[in-house]
C-alpha cells in the first residue's frame, strides 16, 4: 500500500513540473526582449514566497498576524547594515538576517502567541509600526528615509538573470519545504489548532509551542526574501513594511486562497503581475484589486484560485484520502 | 486508575464555582455526575483537564499531582475528555481528528501504524464509511462519537464525557450508551455529566450531585435519588416542571 502511494500519478506533479520548466525557460526570452518584465517576475516571486508563507502562518495555523513585512525588513536591514558597517559578503549576512528574523519572530510569539486572535494582529501591528519608526529615527545606523544602500548580490555582472534564477530557486526551496511541513504532523497540529485551541490542547496538542514554531518558520522564510530583496534592489527604506505592503501580501495571499501555499502564491505572482499590466490605469488599478479583495472575501472565502486547483487536481485531505482508500480496496 | 480531588477551588472573579471539592475515585468506576445549571459540573471536567487552573486544592491522579498541568500534558497522564458542545475538527476529515491526538501523544508510532487503529476505532464505532468525510459534515450525534473515538486512540484509563446525551437522536443515545457499557466493561473509568435522568441512573454505578460549587450528594444513585437535598436542589426543578 505504501509503495502504490508512493509511486502514484499525480497531475498535479506534472503540471508543476511543466510549470518550472517554463519558469526556467521564459528568462532567456525575456532578457532579450524585454529586461524590465524579468524585473517584474523577481518581485513578483518575492511576493509569492511572502504570501505562500503569510498563509502556512494564517491559513495553515490560524494566526492572523501584520507583522510578516516587519519579520521581511529585519532580514534585509540585518544585512544591508552588516555589510555597511562591517564589511560583511551577501551570503553571510543573508544567512544572519534569516536567523535574526527568526530570532525576532520566536520573541514576538513567545510574547504574544498567548493571545487570541484580535490581540495578535493589533500586537503586530504595533511591532510592525514601532520598527518602521526605529527604522526612520536612527539613520546614522539605518540611514533613515535616505535609504541605505545595500552591495548587490551579484556585483560581476547587470544582468538580471542571476537574480531571477536565485528568486525562483528560493522560491521553490521555500514551496518544498513549506509543502512538506504542512503535510506532516506538524501540519495536522496546525489545522487543529486553527479549528480550535482549546480543544486541540485536550487532544495532546502543544499549542503554544507549535505557533511559536510556526510564527519562526514564517519569519525566517519573511526574512531570507527580505535579505535576497536587499541585495537586488540594492536600497532600502522603511517604506518597504508599511502597513499597506503588508495589506498587498494579505491580499495576494486571500485572492489565491489563504488556505492552499500554492493558491497563495500564484496569487502573489498573478496580482504583482496584474498591478504592473494595468498600471497605465494610475490609482484606478489599486481600486481594482480592493474590488477583486471584496468579492473574493464576500463571494469565494477560500480565494479563487484554490478551488479551482480543488476541481482540477482533487486537491486537498479528502481526496488524498480518498485515493488511498482507492488503493486499499476499500 | 486512582484519582483524588483535594479541597478543589475555582473561582471566576466573584463566583465560586468549585468550593472546596474532595473526591476520590478508583479502579473503572462508572460515575454521574450531575446538579442544576451552574453547579458546577463542567468547570469540575475543565479543571481536572487542564482546561482552568485551579485556585486552590490539589487534583492527584495515579499518584501524580496534575493540577497545574496543561490540558496537553493532563492528557498524557492517561485522561481524556470530551466536550458539552462536540468540538472535533469540523474542517478535518474523520480519520485526520483521529490522527491529532495519536501523533500528538506518541508520535514515534508511526502514522502508517495510526491510520490502521484508527480504523479499528471507527470500525468498533461503526463508522469507517465515513472516515473520509469532513467532521462538519456529521450529525451531532455522529461528532459525538467522532470525540468518543478520539480518545480511544490514545487508550486512557480515564474518560470525562460531558453530556455525551445531548442534542443526540434517540437511537444513537443507545448506540453511545451501548459504546459506554462495552468500554467500562473492557475496564475504563468514567465520569460522565449528563442531563438525561434516565441514562444517568442506569449507567451510573455511583452518582455525584454538585449544587453552587459543593457536593450535595455522593453514593448509590437509587439512595441518591431519593435525597432530600437532591429533590430539592436539581430533581424537584424537573418535578415541579413536569
Amino acid at each position: 500500500m505504501t509503495t502504490n502511494r508512493r509511486f502514484r500519478f499525480r497531475p498535479q506533479w506534472v503540471v508543476a513540473l511543466v510549470a518550472l520548466v517554463i519558469a526556467i525557460l521564459i528568462p532567456l526570452y525575456l532578457e532579450a526582449h524585454s529586461p524590465y518584465w524579468l524585473h517584474v517576475l523577481i518581485v513578483a516571486y518575492f511576493y509569492a514566497i511572502l504570501a505562500s508563507s503569510w498563509s502556512l502562518l494564517a491559513g495553515y495555523a490560524g494566526q492572523f498576524s501584520f507583522g510578516h513585512m516587519a519579520f521581511m525588513a529585519i532580514g534585509a536591514y540585518t544585512t544591508g547594515i552588516l555589510g555597511r558597517s562591517l564589511n560583511l559578503p551577501p551570503l553571510p549576512g543573508m544567512l544572519l538576517g534569516t536567523l535574526v528574523a527568526g530570532l525576532a519572530g520566536w520573541a514576538i510569539g513567545a510574547l504574544c502567541l498567548r493571545f487570541k486572535a484580535s490581540y495578535l494582529a493589533l500586537f503586530t501591528i504595533a511591532f510592525s509600526e514601532i520598527l518602521r519608526t526605529l527604522i526612520r529615527g536612527e539613520p546614522q545606523i539605518t540611514r533613515g528615509d535616505h535609504g541605505l544602500r545595500v552591495v548587490p548580490l551579484f556585483s560581476e555582472t547587470i544582468s538580471k538573470l542571476p537574480y531571477y534564477y536565485t528568486m525562483l530557486a528560493v522560491l521553490v526551496a521555500c514551496m518544498v519545504f513549506m509543502y512538506w511541513l504542512a503535510h506532516s504532523r506538524v501540519g495536522l497540529f496546525l489545522r487543529a489548532l486553527r479549528e480550535d485551541e482549546e480543544a486541540a490542547a485536550a487532544r495532546g496538542v502543544d499549542v503554544v509551542r507549535y505557533k511559536v514554531l510556526t510564527f519562526v518558520i514564517t519569519s525566517m522564510i519573511a526574512g531570507l526574501a527580505g535579505t535576497f530583496f536587499a541585495h537586488y534592489t540594492e536600497v532600502l527604506t522603511p517604506n518597504i513594511m508599511v502597513l499597506p505592503q503588508m495589506g498587498l501580501v494579505i491580499a495576494m495571499a486571500i485572492v489565491g486562497g489563504v488556505e492552499s501555499l500554492v493558491a497563495a502564491a500564484l496569487g502573489g505572482m498573478i496580482l504583482q503581475i496584474g498591478l504592473e499590466l494595468l498600471r497605465e490605469f494610475g490609482a484606478w488599478r489599486l481600486v481594482i484589486f480592493g474590488a477583486l479583495l471584496v468579492v473574493t472575501l464576500r463571494f469565494a472565502r477560500n480565494g479563487l484560485l484554490a478551488p479551482l486547483f480543488q476541481r482540477l487536481f482533487g486537491l486537498g485531505p479528502r481526496a488524498e484520502l480518498r485515493e488511498e482508500a482507492a488503493t486499499d480496496g476499500a | 486508575m486512582e484519582l483524588e480531588i483535594r479541597d478543589l477551588v475555582k473561582h471566576f472573579g466573584g463566583i465560586q464555582a468549585l468550593n472546596g471539592i474532595s473526591l476520590r475515585f478508583s479502579g473503572n468506576e462508572l460515575v454521574g455526575l450531575i446538579g442544576p445549571n451552574g453547579s458546577g459540573k463542567t468547570t469540575l471536567v475543565n479543571t481536572i483537564g487542564g482546561i482552568y487552573e485551579p485556585d486552590g486544592g490539589k487534583i492527584v491522579f495515579n499518584g501524580k499531582n496534575i493540577g497545574h498541568l496543561k490540558a496537553n500534558k493532563v492528557v498524557r497522564h492517561g485522561i481524556g475528555r470530551t466536550f458539552q458542545v462536540t468540538r472535533a475538527f469540523r474542517r478535518m476529515t474523520v480519520m485526520e481528528n483521529l490522527l491529532v491526538p495519536a501523533l500528538a501523544l506518541y508520535p514515534q508510532k508511526g502514522r502508517k501504524a495510526w491510520e490502521e487503529r484508527g480504523r479499528e476505532v471507527l470500525d468498533f464505532l461503526t463508522m469507517d464509511h465515513l472516515r473520509n468525510d469532513y467532521a462538519r459534515s456529521l450529525s451531532g450525534g455522529q461528532q459525538k462519537l467522532l470525540e468518543l473515538g478520539q480518545l480511544l486512540m490514545t487508550d486512557p484509563d480515564l474518560l470525562l464525557l460531558d453530556e455525551p446525551f445531548a442534542g443526540v437522536h434517540p437511537k444513537l443515545m443507545e448506540t453511545i450508551f451501548e459504546y459506554i457499557t462495552t468500554l467500562h466493561a473492557q475496564g475504563k473509568a468514567f465520569i460522565i455529566i449528563s442531563h438525561d435522568m434516565t441514562s444517568i441512573f442506569t449507567l451510573s454505578q455511583r452518582l455525584i450531585v454538585l449544587n453552587y460549587g459543593e457536593i450535595i450528594a455522593d453514593g448509590d444513585p437509587e439512595v441518591v435519588k431519593h435525597d432530600e437535598g437532591v429533590i430539592e436542589a436539581y430533581l424537584g426543578e424537573e418535578a415541579e416542571d413536569a
